[in-house]
């Protein structure tokens, strides 16, 4: 009869500490969970200022002088059409990098691009334009097909002509390197959207924002586009 | 001496009873479960700037139901319904199901695609419409309740939409992610109009399937961890 009794408060203690071991563990998850609530909303109270919530202005003359202003307006605002590829990119193993023969001449007959003070934009591309997958693949990567709504426009003089950066999706940091063929002095316009696209909701996409001027001449400029395309300006 | 012996191991074997009911609380399991659903809930709704325009905030029960049913990684499994015009051939469908969708709380895209994964033009011109080689970085998730089954709007990549009855009898809630605000107001990024993958449509009572609205209407099903 002890010994039955024994038994039966044994078992209840390993029990009693099995409950306990479980209710030990629940309060302190308890606690972690407070102190991931506490974190959570100091990260959101941190972040919200510079979250997108009507902060961030529409400003495409952002950074830029008057002098600077006149220069995109006389150098690159406007329509524009595909005259030649200048600059292929490296082939690597990964993949084609460059749009065929066929590619480009299809490119030069559709595609147009406009550049203005409140977008920049593609036009002539539908779905009978290209003919091959690779081709359509690379105009969508390269940035052919997004356009960009108050793009913020930088100008940079200091251009180092034996080694343009241009995008490349196949190499890592998207980055390669290549000398301009003819001899001129460049300037660098680019635009992005004039705030960190990491830390904000945006979309995840290349959009083409690198463009190079020979200030001297008004109706040519340079577009780093799967390569360096020299674009021709669209008289009316 | 027996004594202190027995003594010694009752007081282990409650020790270890002890131990085993600690652990098997799966405390670090739940922790990080609860840990997603209370972020989601709340950078969501810290970068929805106006709920009335882009979609209502997400409370608690909505956070847990996309932790539960939609956050993960996915893979097509086939096209239920096609459209009329702008679909995806037959071979495409194939082509896609080497794809993998992921939701997460801080992005949503699409992996696997490249160069290579189609053969025909058509279907890389409308995967591309659809938004297929978008990705989204810190999505504004948002839930819908109130569906009509019989009326689920379906973008084609010739820029139509079409309105399919859903082929299976179930009652589905929306799911639906977005930037969180107009991108005609602000420096912004436009692409056709759809993102990667962005309209989804659960069955609350299956974790492991799901009904994408892309080019047509497909079901996913949910990739193991």
């Amino acid at each position: 009869m002890i010994k039955a009794l024994k038994t039966v408060l044994f078992i209840a203690g390993l029990c009693i500490m099995l409950i306990f071991g479980n209710w030990s563990a629940g309060q302190r998850y308890q606690l972690d969970m407070q102190k991931e609530i506490r974190l959570t909303t100091e990260y959101v109270e941190e972040h919200a200022e510079n979250w997108l919530q009507g902060k961030i202005p529409k400003a495409w003359q952002y950074d830029l002088t008057e002098e600077e202003q006149d220069f995109l307006k006389q150098h690159v605002f406007g329509t524009w059409y595909f005259s030649k590829r200048i600059i292929a990119l490296e082939e690597r193993d990964e993949g084609i990098a460059n749009f065929s023969e066929q590619g480009m001449e299809e490119i030069k007959e559709n595609i147009r691009i406009e550049y203005g003070r409140y977008n920049v934009e593609s036009s002539g591309y539908t779905g009978e334009v290209f003919s091959t997958t690779e081709d359509i693949y690379l105009f969508a990567e390269y940035g052919g097909m997004t356009s960009v709504n108050y793009p913020v426009y930088h100008i940079e003089t200091e251009v180092e002509e034996e080694r343009l950066a241009l995008h490349h999706i196949y190499i890592e940091d998207n980055v390669s390197y290549a000398g301009f063929p003819e001899k001129c002095e460049l300037v660098h316009v680019f635009y992005d959207l004039g705030y960190d696209e990491q830390d904000n909701t945006s979309v995840d996409v290349h959009y083409a924002g690198d463009i190079y001027v020979n200030p001297k001449d008004t109706d040519i400029l340079y577009w780093d586009f799967g390569g360096l395309w020299e674009m021709k300006r669209v008289r009316n | 001496m027996k004594k202190m012996w027995k003594i010694g191991v009752v007081v282990f074997l409650l020790g270890c009873m002890f131990i085993v009911g600690y652990l098997s609380f799966g405390e670090t399991g739940i922790l990080g479960k609860k840990r997603e659903v209370q972020q989601l809930m709340e950078y969501s709704n810290a970068r929805n700037s106006d709920e009335n325009i882009y979609g209502g905030e997400l409370t608690r029960k909505d956070a847990e139901f996309i932790q539960e049913h939609v956050l993960g990684q996915w893979r097509i499994s086939k096209r239920i319904k096609s459209l009329r015009t702008g679909n995806i051939s037959a071979k495409g469908v194939e082509e896609m199901k080497s794809l993998i969708i992921t939701y997460d709380k801080d992005f949503a895209r699409i992996e696997g695609y490249d160069q290579f994964t189609f053969s025909n033009p058509k279907d890389v011109y409308f995967y591309n419409q659809c938004g297929g080689n978008y990705g989204l970085n810190l999505p504004v998730y948002h839930v819908n309740r109130h569906v009509d089954e019989n009326n689920i709007p379906i973008n084609n990549g010739d820029f139509q939409m079409e309105e399919v009855a859903f082929p299976l009898k179930c009652e589905l809630v929306y799911v639906f992610y977005n930037l969180g605000y107009t991108e005609e107001d602000y420096p912004s990024v436009i692409c056709c109009y759809d993102y990667a993958a962005d309209q989804i449509y659960v069955d609350p009572k299956d974790t492991d399937k799901l009904y994408l609205s892309f080019c047509g209407l497909w079901e996913l099903e949910r990739v193991p961890k």
